[in-house]
């Protein structure tokens, strides 16, 4: 239970905001530009844009910021890590020093700075995936593919593939603590022992996983096929794009935001 | 020595906005040697109640009491209850991995720390009470079975562990008409020549009618009956209440009772039923 | 309708050729609730596949009959013929959402979007499941995931619907549910049910039931005809009910107190005997 709960709480927030009713695609393109403009800038005061943005674009989304917290929590540890190395290994003027430990005015900044950038990396890309349902997603991963199909790269199969797969990890999720539960109540003992015990001690769960899942990769592909599914055959689509004013604000101000991290890192 | 409960409660999400009592004040008795029925509709909390016994769950509130033993997730005590406590779990065929039907059936026995010896016992043991020749069977690959034969060794690996205590969740469940009943009276004759308490959980009413001589109904996370599995089918409205059927005895029983036919028969289990209406088929014959 | 003419099918394994289905001949009127019962592996499964438009058979024809006036004889297809509905809810569901997996189908069958959306939400209705529409199938239940899933074949506007053991995961509450809605649609829309089951309940609602023995039908007949014959009975795994066992026990006595099915019509017999 307490995998699949985690898993699909972490993902989507469903919402009826603007940010969520704008085009996939767009907050795709967009999320990719805010991400190029976060590794361009080279001083903190540089992200002011991006922040300006991403602030409007949270407060319009109405997605509590806890929500945003959450998406931080799996990144912590690498967050005060990193931080931790800039802080105290960064060499230059020292403003405090205690026996061997000493903290320099640029590790300070130099620590800000990642700090900031790890923090706005992951509240971007957490902004698009609440916002977007998974299929809007990968409909907009095939767009964004499109071009490639004319060198052969099947776009459209690529996207619901990755529909699919994403339909299937909370019910696989719950087939892997069912076999936990059954293998444990025989008296399996998983993850515990030595490295070769424990890896041992998976091959219990595994294989049941794997049967189970190749059963179910046969059930389906007979409902597919059922529901007139042919590979390469051309579909239409369910969800339509109509283009929003939102989607035209989002751009310009990916546009904007992104032109200001760039002049400013050039000319500032 | 016997399983009680006493007063259990189980919230899942406890404290979050989503907290959602599972189990509610769960107080229960399951007498050594029964076979005791558990039912209720989908969401009763059956399996809930059932991952209690063997302490894959910890109730949140009260106390789970297997043979004087108080379940916790201290090791030891963990250790104690699941040398005691057996389930099969619903489809457990689900869960084979092994190449042999053998390594298969010896995969709970080599955990709990059986001698050579002891497995090779077991085993055989286990498959003679599910009704499969080991010498044919065991040195088959569990994947090449019939779903009847499936079944019946994933029966066998738990039983071959030589629990006191056996849950089944819907052992019946996807067989062939053939199978169930060979599956149940493979269970009967386990509690009787064993002496292990069977516990079954099923939404099969007949199945209960026929088998189980006590039942606990769930309805809502608590129990809302406790008894003799007759005393229970013969409150029609409670039955009702409980979002449960009539077994087709108990129902034939009522229709007859209903429309004041002077065939009268006792509302009981399938075999008793028919009897009984023999019986009374040959009074009325003869007046 | 439906017509199997003939219809062999053989699969090739290693050790040869297998024969599932030998020479069976089946007509499905349109309309029409039908069953099909038989013991594990006797090719029920395979005849199903078949009568959907999924397999081809070895031998013989599945034609769909239609038209008024001048007869249309053409192959079945898959999904806009013939739904196919069956045992795993979970492994039938494609899309991560309730509302995109009901228009799934719909996108194979390229319709333009205005007639999608139509679809989706008559489809949404007619299941009664509006309020699920944003749901992914894992937070549904046995029933509900298999009622989507029906929902994703209705929309596709099919004139048969196969339920190939497809309430046979569900506890007694939810196979209720999805019976009583299998058959509104087929009461409402007029869309004919084959139903391949083991259930009791689901044969006593067909008009027609079929037993499948080691890939032959065995019979092809009424329920009642069929429960009076436990010869059939047993060799289609089915059990005699417990009603039908008891009038044949009174039918030592009474020669002609009439084969019952349910409790019900046993205790009305009973009452007009005596």
């Amino acid at each position: 239970m307490a995998l699949s709960r985690s898993f699909v709480l972490g993902q989507h927030y469903p919402g009826t905001s603007a940010v969520h009713q704008s085009g996939a695609l767009v907050k795709l393109v967009s999320t990719i530009a805010l991400m190029i403009g976060v590794f361009v800038a080279t001083k903190t005061v540089q992200y002011i844009p991006i922040v300006l943005l991403l602030a409007v674009g949270i407060g319009v989304s109405r997605i509590p910021l806890r929500f945003f917290a959450r998406g931080l929590k799996p990144i912590l540890f690498l967050i005060v890590l990193t931080v931790v190395v800039q802080v105290f290994f960064t060499p230059g003027t020292v403003i405090w020093q205690f026996w061997f430990v000493r903290i320099t005015r640029e590790g300070l900044g130099l620590a800000g700075f990642i700090l900031c950038r790890l923090v706005l990396l992951t509240l971007v890309s957490v902004l698009l995936t609440a916002s977007t349902s998974p299929i809007e997603l990968t409909d907009a991963v095939s767009d964004l593919l499109k071009p490639l199909s004319h060198i052969g790269v099947p776009s459209a199969e690529i996207a619901l593939v990755m529909s699919i797969a994403m339909r299937f990890v909370p019910t696989i999720l719950e087939e892997t603590e069912r076999i936990i539960r059954a293998q444990v109540s025989r008296g399996a003992r998983i993850g515990e022992g030595s490295l070769v015990v424990r890896m041992k001690s998976f091959i219990p769960i595994l294989i049941p996983l794997f049967v189970s899942s190749f059963r179910r990769a046969d059930d389906l592909a007979v409902a597919m096929e059922a529901r007139g599914f042919r590979v390469g055959s051309p579909r239409t689509r369910y969800h339509a794009r109509h283009f929003q004013s939102f989607d035209a604000f989002i751009l310009l101000g990916t546009a904007a935001a992104l032109s200001g991290v760039i002049l400013w890192r050039l000319f500032l | 020595m016997s399983i009680d409960l006493k007063n259990v409660d189980y919230v899942y999400d406890s404290g979050e906005p989503f907290e959602y009592f599972a189990l509610r004040g769960i107080s229960l008795h399951i007498d050594d040697g029964a076979f005791v029925g558990i039912v209720g509709r989908t969401g009763s909390g059956k399996s809930t109640l059932v991952e209690h016994l063997n302490g894959l769950l910890f109730s949140t509130r009260g106390d789970v009491i297997v043979d004087d033993e108080i379940v916790s997730n201290q090791r030891a005590v963990l250790a104690k209850v699941r040398r005691r406590v057996g389930i099969v779990f619903q489809y457990p065929e689900d869960q084979f991995f092994a190449e042999t039907i053998f390594e298969e059936i010896a995969f709970g026995c080599r955990n709990y720390g059986f001698s050579k010896e002891q497995v090779d016992e077991s085993v055989h043991k286990a498959m003679s009470i599910v009704g499969l020749d080991p010498e044919r069977f065991l040195p088959l690959s569990p994947f090449q079975l019939s779903g009847g034969e499936q079944r019946r060794v994933a029966i066998a690996s738990v039983i071959a562990m030589g629990q006191k205590y056996i849950v089944l969740d819907e052992p019946t469940a996807g067989l062939d008409s053939g199978s169930k009943l060979a599956v149940l009276a493979e269970l009967e004759s386990l509690r009787q020549t064993a002496n292990v308490t069977v516990i079954l959980v099923s939404h099969n009413m007949d199945e209960v009618a026929e088998f189980c001589k006590q039942v606990i109904v769930l309805d809502e996370g608590t129990v809302a009956f406790q008894g003799s599995t007759d005393a229970f089918f013969r409150d029609a409205d409670l039955v009702d209440r409980t979002g449960l059927e009539l077994p087709e005895s108990y129902r034939l029983a009522r229709a007859l009772k209903d429309c004041g036919s002077t065939l009268t028969v006792n509302e009981c289990s399938t075999g008793r039923m028919l009897d009984s209406l023999r019986l009374c088929v040959s009074e009325q014959g003869g007046a | 309708m439906i017509r199997l003419d003939k219809v062999s099918y053989q699969i090739e394994t290693s050790a040869g050729a297998v024969q599932v289905l030998r020479d069976i001949d089946l007509e499905l009127p349109d309309g029409s609730i039908s069953a099909i019962v038989g013991p594990n592996g006797s090719g029920k499964s395979t005849l199903a596949r078949l009568v959907s438009g999924l397999l081809r058979p070895t031998s013989g024809s599945v034609h769909l009959l239609s038209g008024i006036g001048s007869l249309v004889v053409t192959d079945v297809r898959p999904g806009l013929d013939v739904g196919l509905v069956f045992q795993n809810p979970d492994n039938q569901l494609v899309a991560t959402t309730v509302e995109d997996d009901i228009a799934f189908g719909l996108e194979n069958l390229e319709l333009p979007h205005a007639e999608m959306v139509q679809r989706v939400g008559d489809a949404l209705h007619l299941l009664g499941l509006e309020q699920f529409r944003d749901y992914p199938p894992h937070r549904l239940s046995g029933g509900q995931k298999q009622k989507v899933a029906i929902a994703g074949v209705l929309a596709m506007k099919p004139s048969f619907l196969i339920l190939d053991e497809a309430t046979s995961l569900l506890d007694p509450t939810n196979r209720r549910e999805v019976m009583q809605t299998v058959l509104r649609l087929n009461h409402e829309l007029g869309i004919g049910i084959i139903m391949v089951t083991h259930l009791l309940d689901e044969v006593l609602v067909a008009s027609r039931v079929g037993v499948l023995t080691n890939g032959q039908l065995a019979a092809w007949d009424s329920p009642r005809a069929i429960f009076s014959n436990p010869v059939v009975v047993k060799e289609g795994d089915l059990v005699l009910p417990l009603s039908t066992r008891a009038s044949f026990l009174m039918q030592e006595r009474w020669t002609d107190f009439p084969l019952c099915l349910t409790p019900e019509e046993f205790a009305r017999a009973a009452c007009q005997l005596i």
